[in-house]
């Protein structure tokens, strides 16, 4: 009773839905039977008849749309009020009803409605629907009428129809008799149970009678039972079906009795089996679909994910005090139970989640709506559909979404003679793309339109009032096209009905941004824009990063959290700074703006160490909050705080941790706004920062290390990360050594070769590697890590040789854009010369 | 026969005050408490209620009497409003006590502070004064309350 592979979604949708929807209909039959004026039931029988008829038209199941046709037409009679609604009308109706369910199921079975048009049922639709029919006709012409071979599956429904309780008992018997395909002799004595319990019997004469017998296709055979039970051997079932191609038209059973392979007593009991077998077409009344899902609240999936994080806390509470206990059984149990939630909590996780198609499943009609409006002609893509989000996101990513949509069609992709203009196809694309990507969910919008022009964003900008012009003529085009999220911004020349009043990407950006998401662009003038919304895939359970201020401990989501920064509490200070009257803190060379903690929260201001810099990222804007130490990273399960609360923003939700005790989360985006960090409104902060960055061009924090017998130094800020890696990791790509990290494949250079330096063998069974780049990893391989030091304007440094006293010793600065440009293909440092005789040498090496 | 109704009594600087039976969920002892930086004073904080997370008002800040002396125990009182379920931090708790409605009385007119809105009757019964409390009135005000927090 699989589901065919080729069923799509959207039909496993409608049939769902339709089923739903059928089972309505009995009823409201039934009711509409008392009350055959009740014209808001009928209103409503209608609708759903012309939902499911309008849906197959779509589909393409013309058979089943050319049923629900008649029997809609019939209804539009009935609803005003030219015919009133009688027994024969409601059987007629019934029947339909059941026939639509049976078209559904092969529908489900073999993704089409069958071979032929259920033609009596039809004509006797199309007669009720005459006012002068005869009413008392009707019972009896429906069954009466031959039912050619062609015909199986309307036939079947017929039958079907036939059976349920609600039809009038003298169509029950003439159906069946007249159901060619599967009305096979009932022979072996039990066998003649009923007509339907012979259909499966006959396998190989369901090749002529297709639909009908792939109908029922699924139910276990007679034989294949047989087999199971133990009865006969598969050499006997095959000698019968054997004779049954030979021409022998009595059934399996009976000829394996025949054979003396089996007796009757054992084919009836298999018969039996068979019967009882939920058979698609008749023993389950609902569809295979329809049972597999059930709709559940969303409420009780929030009570239970409420408990599931009480158990998790109970886990917890429990593997602590289990701790080293020496009762082996006690601790393999706390392990289970630990094992067990976990898993509770994942899968519970799951039921929430849904495919972001959900959110898109409206893209389409908007998408040709909004093309209208704007003359446009749009080809909609969509790739991804069934990445799995949490349903809260979704509904918070739905509206952002549409809107960006709106704008693709409306300010991005052009009209068709303009695209034909320039070359392009009249029909614009718009890709909608949904990808995992560590642990998040990418959202791509493009187009290929016009693209932004930065200019155009500029003059706009200047000439709203949002910038100066003479801010405008400095920036950058990145920083200029960001302009379209700030409130009140729009480019489109004229205000159109879809987009353009000044309404919209700022509120895509904070709605996004609230559920802890960001939203990029990337565009090219002329070739189109990229939308980019990376959001995370709950809302309910996120990573955080937990530390502690003034004795409480605070939680801030890792998605906000760049690095930590260790501060030296030493003679010379703790190396923050005040800018005027701000604090900062030289980062690698940039000034980052401070928040300390206590401050922002009024908490007490007793002179305690405060040791770490947490480098958090909001709104595109770093800056550093200063805490008094951090106690760990964790999975915490946000819970919103109650609505006396609402007064303070400055916290996203609460959460209990794993002592019982409750902590706050931060919200990272307000807690830079209270400390005018982050600005609402104009892109003050954005030139701040390259006021900050000339300032800071003077000092260089470098990395101090050694290779071979020389001493050299590396930009901290072009160093991603400082790593020991184990020689056994070490795999070899060419003649290139490299090794896995971080899902990539990165190349690993000595230092002592870039610097012609030698040596650089290690003998321990780690490497110390620097890993340099932010994109592609390159990793530099040095024998000590020294110290790390600030060179300011006092530092003696020889440009030319790109040497620099440091420490008192003189040391070469590495270029490490020149390491990366090269992808970590050898180059040497020292000159040009030089890197071509290595290259040399190397093709040398290789003939 | 006189219409009665049960109130679950406790103490706030020596005075006695109740609350409908019906409308108390539970009584607590001395929860860990996570104090809520920036929010009104009258909030104390944030307890774990078997997994729930629920805020604690000062009965004592509300209706500003003196605080607490220090290290002085106090009981949590939870009560079901329409914003969820509210803990309600008294000095200590009386029992169930069935009044009668004959013996209720609109507070006089004297009555001034906090209490004013807060109060709203007393039943004069055998020892101290009862004071009824309006529950809703001591959330709803916080509900509206202005932001502090924000500069």
């Amino acid at each position: 009773m699989s589901m065919d592979d080729e069923v799509d979604e959207v039909v496993a949708e409608f049939l769902m839905e339709s089923h739903e929807n059928l089972d309505q209909l009995d009823n409201d039959f039934i009711a509409l039977e008392e009350r055959p004026h009740d014209k808001a039931l009928l209103a409503s029988v209608f609708r759903t008849i012309h939902t499911i008829k309008g849906t197959c038209g779509f589909l393409g199941f013309s058979h089943l749309e050319s049923l629900t046709h008649a029997g809609e037409h019939l209804l539009s009679q009935l609803r005003t009020g030219a015919l009133t609604l009688d027994g024969p009308r409601t059987s007629a109706l019934l029947a339909m009803v059941d026939a639509v369910r049976q078209m559904m199921r092969l529908i489900e079975q073999t993704g089409g409605d069958g071979d032929a048009p259920s033609a009596v049922l039809i004509a006797e639709l199309e007669r009720l629907a005459h006012p002068d029919a005869a009413p008392a006709a009707a019972p009896a012409a429906q069954p009466a009428e031959p039912v050619p071979a062609a015909e199986a599956p309307s036939a079947a429904d017929t039958a079907d129809a036939a059976d349920q309780p609600a039809t009038e008992e003298a169509a029950v018997q003439e159906p069946q008799e007249a159901e060619p395909a599967t009305a096979a002799t009932p022979a072996a004595p039990t066998a003649a149970k009923t007509a339907k319990t012979t259909k499966p019997r006959k396998p190989r004469a369901k090749k002529a009678a297709a639909p009908a017998a792939e109908a029922v296709e699924a139910a276990p055979k007679l034989g294949e039972i047989m087999i199971d039970a133990g009865d006969v051997s598969q050499h006997e079932v095959d000698l019968a079906l054997l004779e049954q191609d030979l021409g022998d038209d009595r059934p399996v059973g009976e000829i394996m009795v025949a054979h003396g392979a089996a007796e009757p007593q054992q084919v009836a009991e298999a018969l039996d089996r068979q019967v009882q077998h939920p058979e698609p077409g008749e023993a389950d009344a609902k569809s295979a679909i329809a049972d597999s899902t059930i709709r559940v609240e969303v409420s009780r999936l929030d009570r239970l994910m409420n408990l599931v994080g009480e158990l998790v806390l109970s886990r917890n509470n429990i593997l602590q005090a289990v701790a080293g206990n020496p009762d082996r059984n006690l601790v393999t149990a706390a392990q289970r139970l630990d094992l067990i939630t976990s898993d509770l909590q994942e899968n519970l996780m799951k039921t929430r989640m849904q495919p972001v198609g959900s959110a898109w499943s409206k893209m389409p009609r908007i998408v040709r709506e909004v093309a209208n409006a704007c003359g446009k002609q749009v080809r909609l893509e969509m790739i991804g559909e069934e990445t799995e989000l949490d349903k809260t996101v979704i509904d918070a990513i739905r509206d952002p979404l549409t809107h960006l949509v709106r704008n693709a069609i409306d300010h991005g992709i052009e009209r068709p003679d303009a695209r034909k203009g320039i070359g392009k196809p009249a029909d614009g694309r718009l890709l909608l793309k949904a990808s995992h990507e560590s642990g998040q969910v990418v959202i791509e919008i493009t187009d290929d339109g016009a693209g932004i022009d930065a200019d155009k964003v500029k003059a706009k900008a200047v000439s709203s009032g949002v910038i100066t012009a003479d801010a405008a003529t400095q920036m950058s085009e990145r920083d200029a096209i960001n302009l379209i999220f700030l409130p009140g911004f729009s480019t489109a020349a004229k205000v159109t009905s879809v987009s353009g009043r000044g309404v919209g990407m700022d509120v895509v950006k904070t709605k996004i941004e609230q559920i802890g998401g960001t939203v990029d662009v990337n565009t090219r003038h002329g070739a189109g824009s990229t939308f980019t919304v990376k959001i995370p895939l709950t809302l309910a359970i996120v990573p955080a990063l937990l530390v502690r201020c003034a004795g409480e401990r605070f939680a801030i989501p890792e998605i906000n959290v760049v690095e930590l920064v260790q501060l030296k509490h030493d003679a010379e200070g703790s190396g923050i700074e005040m800018l005027h009257n701000a604090p900062v803190y030289r980062l690698r060379g940039q000034l980052l703006p401070l928040v300390d903690l206590r401050g922002v929260l009024e908490l007490s201001h007793q002179s305690e160490e405060r040791l770490t810099l947490a480098v958090l990222q909001a709104d595109d804007r770093q800056f550093g909050v200063l805490v008094d130490e951090v106690v760990d990273t964790q999975e915490i399960v946000v819970k919103p705080l109650s609505r006396l609360l609402a007064s303070v923003s400055m916290y996203a939700g609460a959460t209990i941790m794993g002592d019982g005790r409750v902590a706050l989360i931060l919200d990272v985006f307000r807690l830079g706004q209270h400390a005018h960090v982050l600005t609402e409104g104009a892109g003050g902060s954005r030139f701040d920062r390259d006021e900050f960055q000339t300032i800071a061009t003077e000092t260089n924090t470098m990395l101090l290390v050694a290779a071979g017998d020389r001493r050299a130094a590396l930009r901290l800020d072009q160093i991603t990360r400082l790593e020991q890696i184990s020689i056994d990791a070490i795999e070899w790509r060419g003649h290139q050594q490299v090794v896995q990290y971080r899902g990539d494949i990165m190349p690993l250079v000595q230092l002592g070769d870039v610097m012609t330096a030698g040596g650089g063998v290690t003998a321990s069974d780690e490497l110390t590697v620097v890993v340099c780049g932010h994109g592609p990893h390159v990793g530099l391989v040095v024998d000590t890590i020294i110290d790390i030091c600030t060179t300011d304007a006092s530092t003696i440094v020889d440009a030319e040789q790109n040497t620099v006293v440091l420490q008192e010793k003189v040391t070469e600065v590495v270029d490490v854009e020149r390491v990366l440009a090269a992808g970590g293909v050898f180059i040497s440092y020292t000159n040009d010369y030089e890197t071509d005789a290595y290259a040399d040498e190397l093709e040398g090496s290789l003939v | 026969m006189a219409e009665s109704t049960s109130y679950c009594t406790f103490w706030l600087d020596g005075q006695r005050f109740g609350i409908e039976v019906l409308d108390v969920q539970e009584v607590l002892r001395t929860q860990s408490m996570t104090p809520v930086p920036l929010a009104p004073e009258a909030i104390t904080g944030l307890i774990n209620l078997r997994g729930q997370i629920i805020t604690a008002i000062d009965l004592r800040q509300r209706l500003e009497l003196p605080p607490r002396d220090d290290g002085a125990a106090s009981v949590n009182i939870v009560v079901r409003t329409e914003e969820g379920p509210v803990s309600l931090l008294v000095d200590s708790i009386g029992g169930v006590l069935e009044v009668d409605r004959a013996d209720y009385e609109l507070p006089p007119e004297t009555i001034s502070g906090a209490g004013r809105d807060l109060i709203a009757g007393v039943y004069k019964v055998d020892g101290p004064l009862l004071h009824v409390l309006e529950v809703e009135r001591v959330i709803g005000e916080l509900v509206t309350a202005t932001r502090k927090g924000d500069a």
